[in-house]
């Protein structure tokens, strides 16, 4: 090859390299540049749209002010307001909004084949879905991209559907993740849920982690109609059920339920005499003290941390009981109990949390 | 001294619920910063029937319930708190009502309930 065509090749590479250094710059430039745009731009529908709520400006006005926009600005403009104000005027403009071409779009990029052009629909019909968007909104929350799915669960507010419902509940994983505890409380928020069949789907699941959610379900909603279906899922054969079961019940707050925590603290799983220990410190059960009292020396270091904890949080004969323990007594419970007296309110507030599913399975052994 | 203090984290929500009383008579006075808003608060010395204070507790710079507990109708100011808010949390809810406010909203909020509310709030002196 002569030098002559080397030199050529080498010019163009060089180029080549120039170029892409010159876009990453513009890029880092003005991608800043280019946000700040869009959010005003939102702003300025936004502003728009609260002009209309406000009565200032009328109804068409405002539509036409949406048909002006780019269809990401609409979108996220109605989410920004939807987030605030609800009501007649709100859902006047929902249905005119509906009739515009953008929101043909909008559906049809439901079906897309691009994930992201989905998340547009799954963010509009978030705003705008009717009940005749159900099959729609069935099949983005059965989407392949998890982005998706979540962005979709919001339409369950504006859809009443037992068919949603217990798709969103089928997105709940195995893990309490925050996905897990955003639908679920989404979910608890619904207008009309069916109670009757939640209780059916307690008492006879199969799957122990649509079990697991709908106890998390149940304790959002801490209806006292839920309370027996809870109570016989602390005798489900799955270790998470169980868990769940008991820290369901600290919303609760009933003698039975009393009871029946009480009885978990003796269970051979240290996760359930934890779990158990915290959900009896959150009631504020005082009939618990003694059972607690004696968990202080438990081989499990969590179980005295939670047991320790709860006491404190009963009051004052939980209080007194972890002010009288001696060395002498046991070592442990006495150093368990100086330790939970001297956490100041934040660090008690954060032990005190109702999950300790998410510790590692290894039980702390105590040693002699 | 306002009738109404709007203390909301969005800009354009607070604008819009400026005019909502604005333009029905009302004297406003509203803030989207939580450490001005903290300031004004302690620094007003309201007299007996204190402004409605329409609050978001999740705006930075401002401890809400720390806030209701000292200046609150129960506290040792008079200012009468309404809570508006996306924390829609029983414990959240029962908190802010223990500590004196007059009611907890969560958003969204329907504009017309919000409206009545907060002018029957201002109409009954001590509610």
């Amino acid at each position: 090859m002569s030098v002559a065509v080397l030199t050529a090749l080498a010019l163009i590479q060089s180029a080549f390299v120039f170029l892409l250094i010159t876009t990453l710059l513009m890029s880092r430039w003005f991608r800043p540049l280019g946000s700040k745009l869009a959010r005003e731009r939102v702003d300025e529908l936004s502003r728009e749209l609260y002009r209309y709520l406000s009565g200032q400006i009328d109804l068409e006005v405002a539509l036409d002010r949406l048909d002006d926009a780019k269809l990401s600005t609409i979108l996220h403009a109605l989410q920004d307001v939807a987030g605030h104000v609800k009501g007649g005027l709100w859902e006047t403009l929902v249905t005119a909004a509906r009739e515009r071409p953008w929101f043909r779009i909008v559906l049809s990029r439901s079906g897309s084949r691009f994930w992201w052009r989905r998340l547009d629909a799954a963010h509009g019909l978030s705003v705008l879905a009717r009940p005749s968007d159900e099959i729609r909104l069935l099949r983005l929350l059965g989407d392949a991209h998890a982005v998706v799915r979540l962005a979709t669960v919001p339409s369950l507010r504006r859809v009443p559907s037992q068919t949603l419902v217990r798709a969103a509940l089928d997105l709940a994983d195995s893990g309490r993740t925050p996905i897990q505890h955003y639908v679920v409380e989404t979910v608890s928020r619904l207008p009309g849920l069916n109670l009757a069949s939640l209780r059916v789907r307690l008492a006879g699941g199969v799957d122990p982690r649509e079990t697991r959610a709908l106890l998390d379900l149940a304790a959002c909603l801490g209806l006292p109609d839920l309370l027996p279906a809870v109570l016989d899922c602390l005798q489900h054969p799955v270790l998470e059920v169980r868990i769940g079961a008991v820290r369901a019940l600290s919303r609760f707050p009933h003698q039975k339920v009393t009871k029946a925590l009480v009885l978990a603290l003796s269970d051979p799983e240290w996760q359930i005499r934890a779990q158990a220990a915290t959900a009896l410190g959150v009631i504020g059960a005082r009939d618990a003290a003694r059972p607690l009292f004696r968990l202080l020396n438990d081989h499990s270091w969590w179980v005295r941390l939670r047991s320790g904890v709860a006491l404190r949080l009963i009051g004052e004969p939980g209080i007194q009981m972890l002010e009288g323990v001696r060395p002498s007594y046991d070592r442990f419970a006495a150093d368990m109990a100086r330790y939970v007296l001297g956490l100041d309110d934040g660090a008690l507030g954060e032990f005190a949390g109702e999950d300790v599913v998410g510790y590692a399975t290894s039980i702390p052994a105590r040693v002699a | 001294m306002p009738d109404l203090v709007i203390v909301q984290d969005d800009p354009l929500f607070l604008e819009f619920l400026e005019y909502l009383f604005v333009s029905r008579g009302y004297r406003v006075r509203s803030f989207h910063d939580g450490s001005e808003a903290r300031d004004w608060l302690d620094a007003a010395r309201p007299g007996r029937d204190g402004p409605v204070v329409l609050l978001d507790p999740e705006i930075p710079g401002l401890s809400a319930f720390d806030l209701m507990e000292a200046r609150g109708f129960y506290g040792t100011g008079q200012f009468r708190f309404v809570i508006l808010s996306v924390e829609g949390s029983e414990e959240a809810q029962v908190r802010s009502l223990r500590l004196g406010a007059l009611d907890y909203l969560v958003k969204p909020v329907r504009l017309p309930v919000l409206r009545a509310k907060i002018e029957n709030f201002l109409s009954s002196p001590h509610s």
